[in-house]
């Protein structure tokens, strides 16, 4: 199976004055398409400093991580936000949806920066947002939803692209248990339907829904665990 | 709807959803924009742009020799002859022309049309460039009692009818009948008088001019152009044909070489241009630095509040970076976002810039020549556009700049605590400190003009002006001049001044049955000195040369104005009806005349063949335009002529209309022609209103100063204080009041607001002793001004700050904790 994401020996360290904190140490990974992958640790074991790096929107200080055949180290800034808009989605703990635009907008937007015509964005943010059950808040703001249906929200804005990788950072961090549960089972269907998804979490128990479950400590993979493929 | 055209969208809401935003930017840079624009707009029509009814301007030269009488009051010794004799000495080098102006009022049909009358050699049209639209060119045969009409006069009079041509027209008294219609002439300084775009030419031939007599005048206030055709005429040439003149016509001037000498005359030729602007290249070079440092602490101000409104954003620039958005695509959506804000800046900008222009010749007080032909034009409005398009654009680009890697995955992964975890930059605080700098050079400098515009308008008269009227009056008739034998001189001035006194009387009468508490005085004058004349005397112990101001005055002038007597005695009735040879004089003229020191020692002297019995404290006049003016206070009439001035007092309380004075002195006597009345206190305003504009003026730009400074506070608060919201959020879940946030806030700001207010002052100060070297008009500095004006910055400051920092710390600081 190819590999969708290949880093090797990765580290990342804050340099703050004659502070330098040591985020990420010699991290190795490689990634198929389709797989789910759960990334969790305890606070500061520089689960989110990966998971940013892999969404480049972070470089690491030295190693070589390769995304879709295409290697990051060489990208200018523009060029990211290239791969970003055409390889990755990206579901963060806090949403992250604009406040003074409508979900139908928030979610049009990774479409618009590709430059898709109009009549093809709105059949795919429409289907996108039925997709997880939102199809009928589609000029409601953000700030009208509560915040399972914020969070449906950004999985389709994360998804609306169909990018190669899903990034996933503590996607229940802000909702509540039933809300959370929902969020994760529409997470596993997306990854039945073929969606490579990475997802960081602190909690034991939606960590275990992946098939492969990676433990980080002091920015080093601790353990690695792996499901047999059925 | 397309990513850009939400954008634009958006920014034409946030006009109305986000006024604490757009409502300070569109103030802040109308209002400056405005003033820019204006200043613009005059350098564009002033500076670069051709007269616009001179033909080739290069070629024209106005040739000057001027005199200083007093202070700043110069007089042109050239008159219609000298420019002939002038004319006559160098007519190979190029063509003379002369011109004089002044104001009048002709009537066509019962009614009155104001113009600017000029009397002008007959070649000026071919000489300057203007055209014949309609009858005859002038020459020597058609010019008696004629007159060429303006097309707007034409037009406002005639209805532009071409059958105006030889029909007649009255200028003042006189009839002229139409010869011409010639081109409007904008392209010249009125002097003193009103400038009309109606205007009446009456010419007259040049070279006619050296048959009259050679006078012994000095002022000539005759305007010599000359236009080179085949070589230039030099300063040098002019001087030459000064000594060629007192040489041939020695005879007839008698002692005008040696009185004009020690007058200091000044030899000027001058680029036609050139001599109308005067020194206000220099003046539209300071305002347009004044307004250059209001844009660029306008848009400190803006930049600040920008700075403030992108933090808030910040995560969701990083949100759409993160979701593909390249940096080009957000600097244009900011762009977009804030194009109508910065449009409808732009539009207000250039309509306050087309105010300014309309009320600008009143604000100039006459000192901007030529600012009627300023307007609005394509230079003015692509300014307005660019300077909006580059400052936008520099916003944009700045919404973007200030992001970094870390930061933006800050903000993606905490939510609002990246806000939190700012500091305030280096540069915030730069644009701060610049700001209150450029605040406190502008507010020196308006402090410092409106100290002398208030002084100007609330100057000490040194006498009451009471309720006071003052009639011209002109009689019938014909007066032959006065004849030099004494014999014969006394009588003849007798019979005149008891003339004058039974028309006086006949007044008093007719303006008792109107008011019967009205006080018709004496004295002919009035202490502001409205129709005074100067002339010259020389003191026979130093042979120093004096000019002053001749007043006539009776018995009653001290009193009715209250004007006190420090030496000697006053007038007396006998002297006055006797017209004795006597006068009193003002401590100036006195301390001129002394020769010890004492006003006593000046007591029985003679000025001008008057004796002087008594000295009185000086007063305000409008020659000096303060208390100094050395002023003969002449009790001997002067009767060369049939005009008359009538001085008239009412009890404060009462007051009468100036149209019923007129109507009963018209038909008071029957030798009555003409009447013109006017009160002192409507006198005073008319020729207060330049200094009372200039002083709102000033007033407008220190307001517009402040609400700069308050503005861009407000901002540097707004940033300041939002970093600071977590921690303040903190101090308040410890237990701090509002009240211990707000000064522990106030405390975090004053390290940083006191260095910009004393960096600011500092330079300020500086800056304005440096110019003040430069730039003679810029009036002397004064500290109380300046302390006033500083105290009003810092407590607008302050102000702007509590304001801001109040407003944030009673929104819910405690939200920042709830988020995290």
């Amino acid at each position: 199976m190819t590999a969708l994401v290949t880093i090797n020996n990765i580290n990342k360290v804050y340099s703050k004055g004659q502070v330098k904190t040591h985020a990420l140490h010699e991290i190795s990974l490689s990634i198929n398409k389709g797989e789910f992958i759960s990334i969790s640790g305890p606070s500061g074991c520089g689960k989110s400093t990966l998971l940013s790096i892999l969404g480049l929107l972070d470089t690491p200080t030295n190693g070589s991580y390769q995304l879709a055949n295409i290697d990051t180290h060489q990208l200018k800034i523009d060029q990211r936000s290239q791969v970003r808009n055409k390889h990755i989605g990206y579901v963060f703990q806090s949403f992250n949806l604009i406040d003074s635009l409508t979900v139908f907008e928030n979610v049009a937007l990774p479409l618009e920066h590709r430059g898709m015509p109009s009549a093809d964005i709105k059949a795919a943010v429409e289907k996108q947002l039925s997709a997880v059950n939102m199809d009928g808040r589609l000029a409601h703001k953000p700030s009208q939803l509560s915040g399972g249906q914020q969070q449906r929200v950004a999985i389709a804005r994360a998804l609306v692209g169909n990018p190669d990788l899903l990034l996933v950072d503590e996607p229940t961090g802000n909702l509540d248990s039933q809300n959370g549960d929902a969020v994760m089972q529409l997470l596993k269907t997306l990854n039945e339907n073929g969606a490579t998804v990475i997802m960081v979490t602190h909690d034991e128990r939606y960590s275990q829904m992946a098939r492969r479950q990676i433990r980080l400590f002091d920015g080093k993979i601790l353990v690695e665990h792996k499901e047999a493929v059925a | 709807m397309s990513f850009y055209f939400r954008a634009l969208r958006h920014g034409v809401q946030r006009l109305f959803t986000l006024p604490r935003l757009s409502l300070p930017v569109i103030l802040t840079l109308s209002l400056t924009l405005a003033a820019v624009l204006a200043v613009v707009a005059i350098s564009s029509n002033l500076i670069f742009k051709p007269l616009p009814d001179v033909k080739d301007e290069q070629a024209l030269y106005q040739i000057d020799r001027r005199v200083t009488v007093s202070g700043e009051l110069t007089t042109s010794i050239f008159t219609k002859k000298r420019v002939a004799l002038l004319a006559q000495q160098y007519q190979d080098y190029g063509d003379f022309t002369s011109f004089s102006v002044d104001d009048d009022k002709v009537t066509v049909n019962g009614t009155h049309y104001p113009v600017s009358a000029f009397s002008a050699s007959d070649n000026i049209l071919d000489t300057l460039g203007g055209e014949l639209l309609l009858g005859e060119m002038p020459s020597l045969m058609n010019t008696q009692d004629a007159i060429w009409l303006s097309q707007s006069l034409w037009h406002s009079a005639y209805r532009s009818d071409p059958a105006v041509i030889g029909k007649t027209l009255h200028l003042g008294e006189a009839e002229m009948q139409i010869k011409g219609i010639v081109t409007d002439f904008q392209s010249f300084t009125p002097g003193n008088d009103e400038k009309y775009s109606q205007q009446v030419w009456r010419y007259y031939n040049l070279a006619e001019q050296i048959k009259t007599p050679t006078l012994m005048t000095i002022s000539g206030d005759v305007r010599a152009l000359f236009r080179e055709t085949s070589r230039p005429i030099t300063e040098s040439d002019v001087e030459q044909f000064w000594h060629n003149y007192y040489r041939d016509h020695a005879s007839e001037l008698g002692p005008m070489n040696s009185i004009i000498e020690s007058l200091g005359p000044v030899t000027t030729v001058k680029q036609y241009r050139d001599a109308l602007m005067l020194e206000q290249n220099t003046m539209i070079w300071f305002l347009l630095a004044t307004v250059i440092i209001l844009l660029l602490m306008a848009s400190l101000n803006l930049l600040n509040l920008f700075i403030a409104h992108y933090q808030q954003r910040e995560q969701e620039f990083a949100t759409q970076l993160c979701l593909g958005a390249n940096r080009r695509k957000l600097i244009i959506m900011s762009f977009l976002e804030n194009i109508p804000t910065f449009a409808l800046s732009a539009l207000l900008g250039l309509l306050g810039a087309a105010w300014i222009i309309r009320v600008l010749p009143i604000v100039s007080g006459g000192n901007l020549e030529l600012i009627e032909l300023v307007q609005l034009d394509m230079v003015t409005i692509s300014i307005a556009l660019i300077t909006t398009l580059i400052i936008n654009l520099f916003f944009a680009v700045l919404s973007t700049t200030q992001f970094n890697q870390q930061q933006l995955v800050s903000n993606l992964n905490s939510g609002n605590k990246g806000l939190n975890a700012g500091k305030v930059t280096v540069l915030s605080k730069v644009l701060f400190i610049a700001q209150i700098s450029s605040a406190a050079v502008i507010l020196t400098g308006t402090a410092m003009l409106a100290q002398s515009a208030f002084s100007t308008l609330n100057v000490t008269l040194g006498f009451t002006p009471g309720n006071t009227y003052v009639a011209e009056i002109i009689r019938h008739g014909e007066l032959p001049e006065l004849p030099d034998e004494e014999d014969v001189n006394e009588p003849e001035r007798h019979k005149r001044f008891n003339a004058m006194i039974a028309v006086k009387n006949s007044v008093t009468t007719a303006l008792h049955q109107l008011h019967h508490d009205i006080t018709v005085l004496q004295s002919a004058d009035e202490p502001f000195g409205f129709a005074s004349t100067i002339n010259m005397t020389q003191n026979s112990e130093t042979n120093e040369r004096l000019t002053f101001l001749a007043k006539y005055i009776a018995p009653d002038y001290i009193n009715a104005f209250n004007i006190p007597l420090l030496a000697g005695r006053n007038v007396t009735e006998d002297e006055y009806t006797s017209q004795a040879r006597v006068a009193l004089i003002n401590e100036a003229f006195a301390r001129k005349l002394t020769t010890d020191g004492t006003l006593e020692s000046v007591l029985g002297i003679k000025v001008a063949s008057l004796q002087v019995v008594g000295i009185i404290a000086n007063n305000y006049t409008l020659m000096s335009k303060g208390d100094g003016y050395p002023t003969l206070f002449n009790a001997r009439h002067a009767l060369d002529n049939l005009n008359m001035q009538l001085v008239m007092q009412l009890p404060n309380e009462h007051g009468l209309s100036s149209e019923q004075i007129t109507q009963a002195i018209t038909h008071a006597h029957p030798e009555i022609k003409y009447v013109e009345v006017k009160s002192l206190n409507e006198r005073w305003a008319t020729e207060m209103l330049d200094e009372r504009v200039q002083f709102y003026f000033v007033a407008g730009l220190s307001i517009l100063t402040l609400l700069l400074a308050a503005v861009g506070s407000n901002g540097m608060a707004i940033s300041f204080t939002e970093l600071k919201r977590f921690e303040l959020a903190i101090r308040m879940a410890t237990g701090a009041t509002r009240f211990t946030l707000l000064s522990h806030t106030l405390a975090t700001f004053k390290h940083l607001l006191f260095s910009a207010l004393g960096i600011a002052i500092t330079s300020a100060c500086g800056l304005y002793f440096m110019l003040q070297k430069q730039v003679a008009m810029l009036p002397s500095f004064s500290w109380p001004s300046l302390f006033f004006f500083t105290s009003l910055l810092i407590t607008i400051v302050f102000f702007a700050i509590i304001l801001v920092v109040w407003r944030i710390i009673n929104a819910d600081p405690m939200k920042a904790l709830r988020e995290q």
